[in-house]
């Protein structure tokens, strides 16, 4: 009972947009081609799952589309860093490398960063500090997400011949059903070209239309924050290994290392504050960044108290990886031209990943809070979940775009998807506040995490951390 | 006055039937242990196919390609059997072809008693070519329409409104890489010439699998009382205890089919998760694979 609720609720949802099609496909007599696998919106996440069935021999008889409407930018890499970056996790580079992107991410340009400083600015005695030294695992790589984009369209370009890159947007989407049976989708492409797929995947990002259409619940929440972000320039040009990350009650403020002399630069504050960032010169601009990593506006005097007593304490028992303090990010000097953007955050979670015909993989399905950097590693890892399942369906001769082996997919990432969303929701309301009392808890609570040996049960407890 | 009864009677059975509880009181009040099956055991029909079983998977013909409805336990089930059937083909080959996209092209299979081709099709796409029969034509017309919507699928797969036994007189003999009785053995008249149809109609070398359900106090439990009446996953009525086969008695006329059985396992379907996988115990469902030896083949033609 308890499954077959659902199962039958997606198949009600979907069949209300169908009438909408059926007219518009009446009159129209062109011949519709026909597909087994479409991916709407060639995205990092999309690209990435086109490259990952592509390449795997098993859908070798498989017709694939990619849906893009936007066409493939340069080709090459520019000369100044793009503002827009992610930090890509060990878990997403085995996934990239798996598809054969991650040798043309790191011929262009990626930068690893061995360690990871996160401190609050209520306490001067909160602070984290991770390091690879401590956890055998690579922290990850700094990389513009043009560069990402890049290595995949190479690698696509190579499976010209599996995978068919159409530049058009979907206009409508419908399920086929006649007597209860199930057919295919069909897509009303904005070129009025009809095309049917046995599988659609929607990796179109988190305003998702294919979710819309499908009418799939999607909770969203407004995070009242604006994001900014800009490729800085640094003082001292010496190693540039250590990812930063400050909380303020706004939001946190993160700098990650580009290359020896960049860094880039996300900045989560208030909408009033943020404005006037994008708005000031470049010169005072620099000023808030560096003022923002370094001012002691924000200390709870109390709490700064408490916590230099329990550092005493902790102190005083012999410890491997003790610090006093956290270590100050390099001075900023410069920044880059027109690299300074900001756009708002929110949350979102789709309440189904799948119906029949149809999964959502990446910001389509859940978006996050930027402050852990986890927005397209989730993506990456829906990927290779996506195609294992896929995979073995196909193993097992099923129809390709099943429900029951799409609901593996969904379960299997919903339970790994929804706690790390409640963590950096937390973890974003826990800092972004002036409350006393929370700033003792988080304070203790860095104390001891950073007190603890080894580190690397905090990072299999906060995936980034 | 008896008329007057006659109809008050009904009204309260359709009242007890629009009434869940009723409705299943009423059915379970029907239910017996049978003791005594040798009825049942020494049919001695000309025809495997039973009238009624064939009426009750009729009226549900429509049902059969919804994955929401009864059907699910029937689609869970390819977990088990697609494989099953893969790998006992495929053999030693299994290794290196099991990457490819058609790893069973080439093979010519038969399931009797495909119903509305939930088996069919997974190993069509797979590359086999699949005949699928089933004795009613309402099903066949069911399986063809839904075979015709995936080309993948309808070009491997043809299907034919006729039993086992009007096949053997139509097809030449030993012509398939393997024959499935999956789920049906239970259904069937006359058991004997089931078997020795089908066995009839393997290749020397081919496989014989068969999944069907155990005739035992367990199996009675499980998929009559709680899967038909008490979870009501499967249509009430769809199953006769008496007429579940238990291994031994399969691998007997199996090996007097002329076959050699390979490998008996026990299927646990769980209807909360929806999943199927394997087991130890086979007191309820289970799977046999036979295989046709080589040298009996040269022997009859000598």
């Amino acid at each position: 009972m308890l499954r077959r609720i659902p199962t039958a609720v997606r198949v009600a949802n979907w069949t209300r947009s169908l009438a909408t099609v059926s007219n518009s496909g009446g009159d129209t007599v062109q011949k519709t081609s026909k597909f087994d696998i479409v991916i709407a919106g060639g995205g990092m996440v999309g690209s990435a799952m086109a490259c990952s069935i592509g390449y795997n021999p098993i859908f070798g008889e498989y017709k694939i589309a990619l849906l893009e409407p936007n066409p493939v930018k340069t080709m090459a890499i520019q000369a100044d860093f793009s503002n827009r970056v992610s930090a890509i996790i060990p878990g997403s580079i085995n996934v990239l490398d798996d598809i054969g992107v991650w040798p043309y991410i790191s011929e262009l340009r990626a930068k690893l960063f061995q360690s990871m400083q996160v401190w609050d600015a209520a306490s001067d005695h909160s602070f984290l500090l991770l390091d690879s030294k401590f956890t055998d695992e690579k922290m990850g790589y700094v990389v513009e997400n043009d560069v990402i984009m890049l290595a995949l369209m190479k690698r696509l370009k190579l499976l010209d011949s599996n995978v068919e890159i159409l530049h058009c947007k979907v206009d409508d989407i419908s399920l086929q059903i006649s007597n209860g049976d199930i057919g295919n989708v069909s897509i009303k492409l904005d070129n009025d070209d009809l095309i049917e797929t046995r599988l659609l995947i929607g990796a179109d990002g988190p305003q998702s239309s294919i979710r819309t259409a499908a009418n799939i619940k999607h909770i969203s929440l407004p995070y009242n924050q604006l994001a900014i972000v800009a490729t800085l320039q640094l003082e001292n040009q010496n190693e540039n290994v250590v990812a930063w990350q400050r909380f303020l009650p706004d939001g946190p403020i993160a700098l990650l290392p580009l290359s020896n002399s960049r860094s880039s630069l996300v900045w989560t504050t208030n909408p009033k504050h943020g404005k006037m960032l994008l708005e000031m010169s470049n010169e005072e601009f620099i000023d808030s960044v560096n003022n923002a990593f370094v001012n002691n506006d924000h200390v709870i005097p109390n709490i700064n108290r408490i916590s230099s007593t329990i550092n005493r304490g902790l102190n005083s028992i012999p410890s491997g990886n003790f610090k006093e303090a956290p270590q100050s990010p390099p001075t900023v000097a410069g920044i880059d031209n027109n690299s300074r953007g900001g756009f708002p955050l929110s949350l979102g979670h789709a309440t189904n990943y799948v119906m029949n015909r149809l999964a959502l993989i990446g910001d389509a399905a859940h978006r996050v809070h930027p402050l852990a950097g986890q927005g397209v590693n989730l993506g990456f890892k829906d990927v290779e979940v996506l195609s294992k399942v896929l995979a073995e369906a196909v193993t097992e001769g099923n129809d390709i775009g099943a429900l029951p082996h799409l609901l593996k997919y969904e379960s299997t990432r919903q339970l790994q998807v929804l706690p790390i969303m409640a963590t950096i929701d937390n973890l974003n309301r826990l800092f972004s506040n002036k409350n006393a009392s929370l700033a003792l808890a988080r304070g203790i609570g860095f104390q001891f995490l950073n007190y603890l040996t080894p580190l690397k049960v905090i990072c299999h407890v906060i995936p980034l951390y | 006055m008896g008329s007057l009864f006659a109809e008050s009677r009904c009204r309260i059975y359709s009242i007890l039937q629009k009434n869940r509880l009723g409705y299943a009181c009423r059915n379970v009040g029907k239910l017996r242990f049978p003791v005594n099956i040798s009825s049942q055991r020494h049919n001695t029909n000309t025809s495997t196919a039973n009238e009624e079983e064939i009426k009750q998977f009729s009226d549900i013909a429509s049902k059969w390609w919804q994955w929401n409805n009864k059907n699910m336990p029937l689609h869970a089930l390819n977990m088990v059997r697609v494989p099953l059937i893969r790998d006992a083909l495929l053999g030693d080959e299994k290794s290196h072809k099991i990457d490819q996209p058609r790893p069973l092209s080439g093979y010519k299979i038969l399931d009797v008693g495909c119903g509305g081709g939930i088996l069919c099709e997974p190993l069509a796409r797979l590359g086999a070519q699949v005949t699928g029969i089933d004795a009613s034509s309402e099903i066949i017309n069911v399986a063809k329409a839904h075979a015709s919507k995936c080309d993948r699928v309808a070009a491997n797969v043809s299907y034919q409104c006729t039993t086992i036994e009007q096949l053997t007189t139509t097809e030449n003999a030993q012509s398939f890489d393997a024959v499935i009785a999956s789920e049906v053995i239970e259904h069937v008249d006359n058991v004997d010439l089931f078997v020795s149809s089908c066995c009839q109609l393997i290749k020397p070398g081919g496989k014989h699998i068969v999944t069907t359900i155990n005739r035992t106090p367990l199996s009675y439990a499980v998929m009559i009382i709680g899967g038909e009446y008490i979870s009501r996953i499967i249509p009430a009525g769809s199953h006769d205890w008496k007429k579940f086969i238990t291994p031994k008695e399969l691998t007997k006329k199996l090996e007097e089919g002329g076959l050699n059985v390979d490998f008996i396992g026990g299927i646990f379907y769980n209807p909360l998760t929806n999943n199927a996988g394997w087991l130890d115990n086979t007191k309820v469902n289970y799977a046999i694979v036979a295989h046709k030896p080589s040298e009996n083949y040269e022997k009859s033609n000598a």
